[in-house]
């Protein structure tokens, strides 16, 4: 007991120990001053100081200068008694954090004096190329600029929008560019833009920008949907492409490069996007080309950017004449990527194509016309039949042929002659014997074929094993249709397989006591008195038994002078009997790990718990 | 009339909720607690070196800092083996208190604002295995306890990384007497 009292006192003074810091563990309090010369935001490249000093209750001993938490190995200079000084040459880092310590006379450790964060970075470059443009069907001006070199600093920019017919100004305050409400924009059509920027090293203004309204109106975005390479005399390729822009003059620009090429070719284009635009292009064979185009409302200053790259590649051979229809999927990426779909066609025109198909559907239709004709109307299918039996031969649509006229008959004639006057050719022509019609009794093994009309009298209950067996054997029965009168016809096949089952199910003979006959294990018998099975309640207990019955896996042995049933296996060790499994594996898993040792539930515990528990029971015993 | 006959049924409910004290004997899954809380041990002091290679500072102040702003554990507490038998709530109540506090720092911009932590670093771990541990000790239905919030002032980068190391060195302390706690619980107290 009192082994654990310690080390609980132990645990105590460790916490106290360690929480002896908690005075304010959300805030730092200072015992000093920290500050930056020239100052804690500067221009970076320069010279700085920091400087430490103590205020109270401490009479420094020795300073200590952290950057981002790591002790300075530099040397800092003592100004006097209270003040120390660490110097930087031509700091560059864009942001650091400082603080001092300092041993305290007759204090113990270091003593934190204060801190301070510095920065460095540039004053703003003047903006340039500010630029306002509407984009087509948005409801803002959007104002862009040059900034010019990064600054690393907090740089603010103000945007300045003064009416040139109103004399009204607006200001807007951001860190990049800017979006400005069209409807904010209420002092007419001509703007005057300009733009500020500032931070803590400077500030600078861009030149003023002119704006009207109507002239920054950019158009709809272009898109290149296909491209096609028709190959007639000179192959070409053609790029399909639309904008969904409502602004009637539209002047349009595409150029085009091989991905292996560094320039491009500029074509400029007239357009109408009434319909979709399509521009040829004779480009190099076996080449990937990537396209863009752009428009802009004509004489306007703005061009719409450049459409996202549409990848195309122009066929191998001339000689193939090919049309090649190429789509796109936007999705992925920035990037078109461009997924070819080739249909070759070996008529040298398009409209060659289309002749034919209206041809074949001309044709089609006037033979149904035709037909139709034909069906409904009597008369002239009566005519039909009587021109066309005077064209066909006669023997043709002779009813019974006329057998005067036949080869055939003529010389069996002249055989008949031939064999009246030689008697002595007659006896190699002698008639069958007829002998008795005897009746081939059917082994028992072969009964199965019976069971089928047993089956229909209520003996449902031995279907399953039987039938089941008879697929996986390649035994061909015969099974007869009992009001003709036939006996069953067993294939020549039966007995031989017959046997070779029989000696796969020896093994259960014994069990069975089933005779002598090995067959009768595969094939029971199922001549038992249909009487004895006409109990209902036997009959659901057998078809919930043969439900859980694999094929070939069992035998219901149904004993008449019992009345029961008999559930057997069939453990034949030669016979694969498949695994039957109702449950999942899983489940099955399951029950198995349930069978198994559980892994002990005892949880971990340090050595020294346990120790002072069992101590403590022995203390408390005692 | 009958919105007013709901409000004090509702009022009476919640009445009867915080009179009670003290939760029964309703005791945590103490095997479970053990386990997060030693996990949250480790992750204590894994997080630590990622503030920097800092010493602890002695500041301003603190030899008359009574530190009351900080849920501690002690004597009165009852986390001690005796207490413990005789009532465990008043004990996991306190480290309830605790848990709430530090889920609050490390969830606050001296952890989440400049200089960055790595998102996916050990503090941010601790945080959620914190809430986690928090809400496997919450008792059903107990709306007495008034948590003990830190308060937060404004800090400047330099402060934070300075904070962060204080924060974490009180929390490890907390963080041991707490498995302390759950080892024991789970040795004795289990069912």
């Amino acid at each position: 007991m009192n082994q654990v009292s310690i080390q609980w006192d132990v645990v105590i003074a460790l916490y106290i120990l360690f929480s002896w810091c908690h005075g304010g563990i959300t805030n730092i309090n200072c015992s000093g001053h920290v500050w930056v010369e020239p100052a804690t935001v500067f221009k970076m490249g320069m010279d700085i100081s920091i400087y430490c000093r103590t205020i109270k209750n401490c009479q420094a001993r020795k300073f200590y200068f952290y950057k981002n938490g790591i002790k300075e190995r530099s040397q800092n200079t003592r100004i006097n008694a209270t003040t120390a000084q660490l110097w930087y040459k031509s700091f560059a880092e864009p942001r650091a954090s400082v603080h001092c310590t300092a041993e305290c006379l007759g204090q113990p450790g270091e003593k934190l004096i204060c801190g301070e964060d510095i920065s460095s970075g540039y004053p703003p470059d003047a903006p340039e190329d500010v630029t306002c443009v509407i984009h087509e069907y948005s409801d803002h001006m959007t104002c862009t600029w040059n900034a010019g070199k990064l600054t690393h600093i907090a740089t603010k920019y103000v945007v300045h929008v003064k009416s040139l017919e109103t004399e009204e100004q607006q200001q807007y305050l951001t860190s990049s560019f800017i979006n400005i409400s069209t409807d904010s924009l209420q002092g007419g059509k001509k703007y005057l833009v300009w733009v500020q920027a500032a931070n803590a090293l400077g500030m600078e203004e861009s030149k003023p920008l002119q704006i009207h309204l109507d002239d920054i109106v950019i158009p709809s975005a272009s898109i290149i949907s296909r491209a096609e390479n028709i190959n007639a005399t000179v192959p070409k390729t053609v790029i399909y492409w639309n904008s969904l822009t409502t602004i009637e003059k539209i002047s349009c620009e595409m150029r085009y490069k091989a991905t292996t090429n560094q320039t491009w070719n500029v074509r400029k284009l007239n357009t109408n996007f009434t319909y979709v635009q399509q521009s040829e292009f004779c480009l190099e064979l076996n080449i990937t080309y990537i396209f863009q185009v752009r428009c802009q409302e004509t004489g306007k200053k703005y061009w719409q950017p450049w459409s996202t790259p549409f990848f195309h590649r122009t066929p191998e051979k001339v000689s193939q004449v090919m049309r090649e229809s190429v789509h796109h999927d936007t999705r992925t990426s920035g990037l078109l990527v461009a997924s070819t779909f080739k249909e070759h066609h070996f008529i040298s025109d398009s409209r060659q194509d289309t002749g034919l198909l209206l041809g074949m559907i001309l044709f089609a239709v006037m033979l149904s016309i035709l037909s139709l004709i034909g069906i409904f109307n009597r008369t002239l299918r009566t005519g039909i039949k009587r021109r066309i039996l005077l064209l066909i031969p006669k023997w043709l649509y002779e009813d019974i042929p006329n057998m005067e006229n036949s080869n055939a008959v003529k010389i069996l004639q002249d055989k008949s002659e031939f064999m009246n006057h030689n008697p002595s050719e007659q006896v190699l022509y002698v008639d069958p014997m007829i002998t008795e019609i005897g009746e081939i009794l059917l082994p028992e093994e072969h009964k199965p074929t019976d069971s089928k009309k047993e089956k229909n009298t209520g003996s449902l209950e031995t279907r399953d094993c039987p039938q089941k067996s008879l697929p996986d054997s390649s035994t061909l029965v015969y099974i007869p249709d009992l009001n003709t009168g036939y006996k069953p016809q067993i294939s020549r096949f039966l007995n031989s397989h017959d046997k070779r089952d029989s000696s796969t199910l020896e093994a259960p003979v014994d069990a069975l006591d089933l005779g002598k006959d090995p067959r009768l294990k595969k094939y029971p018998d199922f001549a038992f008195s249909i009487s004895s099975m006409n109990s209902l309640s036997n009959t659901l207990l057998l078809e919930e038994l043969s439900l859980i019955l694999n094929q070939g896996e069992c035998i219901i042995q149904n004993s008449v002078e019992g009345g029961a049933s008999t559930l057997l296996e069939n453990d034949a060790p030669n016979e694969p009997i498949p695994e039957q499994t109702f449950l999942p594996d899983e489940f099955v898993s399951c029950l198995g790990i349930m069978n198994e040792e559980l892994p002990s539930t005892d949880s971990y515990f340090p050595q020294n718990i346990l120790e002072s528990n069992f101590n403590r029971i022995s203390l408390l015993e005692k | 009339m009958l919105g007013l006959k709901a409000g004090l049924l509702l009022l009476l409910l919640l009445w009867t909720a915080q009179g009670r004290a003290v939760p029964g004997d309703s005791s945590p899954a103490w095997t479970q607690c053990q386990q997060l809380s030693q996990k949250l041990c480790t992750l204590a002091w894994s997080a630590h070196p990622q503030m920097g290679p800092m010493e602890l500072l002695r500041e301003e102040g603190d030899e008359e800092t009574t530190s009351d702003d900080v849920p501690h554990i002690q004597c009165e507490d009852g986390c001690d083996p005796q207490g413990l038998r005789d009532n465990t709530q008043f004990c996991l109540q306190r480290i309830r208190q605790g848990l709430f506090f530090y889920e609050k720092l490390l969830g606050s911009d001296i952890f989440t604002g400049e200089p960055a932590l790595l998102p996916d670093g050990p503090v941010g771990q601790l945080h959620a295995s914190l809430l986690g541990l928090s809400q496997l000790l919450q008792p059903e239905g107990h709306h007495r306890e008034t948590p003990q919030t830190p308060s937060l002032h404004p800090s400047q980068p330099w402060q934070r990384r300075l904070l962060r190391f204080k924060i974490l060195r009180s929390l490890q302390a907390f963080l041991a007497v707490a498995a302390r706690v759950f080892a024991h619980g789970a040795a004795t107290l289990s069912p």
